[in-house]
């Protein structure tokens, strides 16, 4: 089976991704940050005990 | 746009919290998520200080886009890798995924699914199934359509007769194992999917070293689509195995799958 692949990974410099980013099983750090309406959000506060997906992105204007 | 289909997820699901963080200014965010309904939390961190604490930004970006052929501007100063983090309800990090390129990234809702917060195939858009030699296959995706350069994820579930057995690796002796490949036009670029986990098979009097599974299997193809915006793109899923019983092995057989997606335009 032949697959184009997403990442061929030739000529890019490796990326251990498990070492992006705090690792699995450790507390996700504090964050505070201003929100869309300029009201600092804590994290871990604003969350009140919910799992949570925090996604990391770049730019949402391009 | 990423940020544009994780508001459904947001919205899907109100048992989890949902966090987005980017290096824009508060009002570039208030912008966005008012032309888009954004109700989940899109957090400001003007440069990009809580990423480089977090430990995600991309130092090698540079290069990265003189390997992809894309020039370095500017704004890709202090961009991170695309990624996301799981948290448990302590806060804990129980899963985290990153891509390379920000060009390529996972659609929330397998994340989503991948936790179990939505069952694997509830209200998949597009499906389709087939049967054969004592095997159902069916294969599925979330959305009717995909954004341009978004991993997403094509699942293929496959269900045996009771008594029947397919291989999967480390197999040895020339048996066909189970595999899920595409079959999709120029600019679809997919990626062979982990193989699933099996039970050893002994048959008295043959030594070659036996991994079957039996009941149900499933097969996670990670996909994405380049620069076909406003296109339908059909995908053939081709599903590949050899079907045995305890006393009878069938030659190698094959479920093909046909799945269309519309390819959304670029936000």
């Amino acid at each position: 089976m032949s697959a184009p692949k997403l990442d061929p990974g030739l000529g890019l410099s490796p990326v251990d991704f498990d070492e992006i980013g705090p690792p699995i099983g450790q507390r996700f750090p504090d964050v505070v940050l201003p929100d869309q309406t300029g009201r600092a959000v804590d994290l871990h506060a604003d969350r009140a005990g919910r799992p949570a997906l925090v996604v990391v992105h770049r730019s949402a204007d391009w | 746009m990423q940020l544009v289909e994780l508001q459904e997820t947001a919205a899907s699901s109100s048992d989890l919290a949902v966090y987005a963080i980017s290096y824009d200014p508060v009002d570039v965010l208030a912008d966005f998520g008012a032309r888009h309904g954004i109700s989940y939390r899109l957090l400001s961190d003007v440069g990009s200080i809580a990423m480089s604490a977090l430990g995600v930004l991309n130092r090698s970006i540079a290069a990265d886009q003189a390997y992809w052929g894309w020039a370095y501007e500017d704004k890709h100063h202090g961009l991170p890798y695309p990624g996301s983090f799981v948290l448990d309800p302590s806060g804990i990090v129980v899963d985290k995924r990153f891509e390379r390129s920000h060009r390529n990234r996972r659609t929330s809702r397998s994340v989503v699914e991948d936790l179990g917060l939505v069952a694997a195939g509830d209200g998949a858009e597009v499906s389709a199934t087939a049967a054969a030699d004592g095997i159902t296959a069916a294969a599925y995706h979330a959305t009717a359509s995909v954004f341009p350069n978004q991993v997403s994820t094509v699942r293929v579930d496959v269900a045996l007769d009771p008594g029947v057995h397919v291989f999967v690796p480390p197999t040895s002796g020339g048996y066909t194992l189970l595999e899920a490949s595409i079959e999709a036009p120029d600019g679809v670029f997919w990626d062979e999917p982990d193989p699933p986990s099996g039970e050893p098979f002994l048959i008295d009097g043959i030594d070659d070293e036996l991994q079957v599974v039996e009941g149900r299997a499933a097969l996670e193809i990670p996909f994405h689509v380049h620069e076909k915006t406003g296109e339908t793109v059909r995908f053939t899923i081709v599903v590949r195995y050899q079907a045995c019983s305890a006393t009878i092995c069938l030659p190698p057989g094959e479920i093909r799958l046909e799945l269309s997606l519309v390819v959304r335009p670029k936000m």
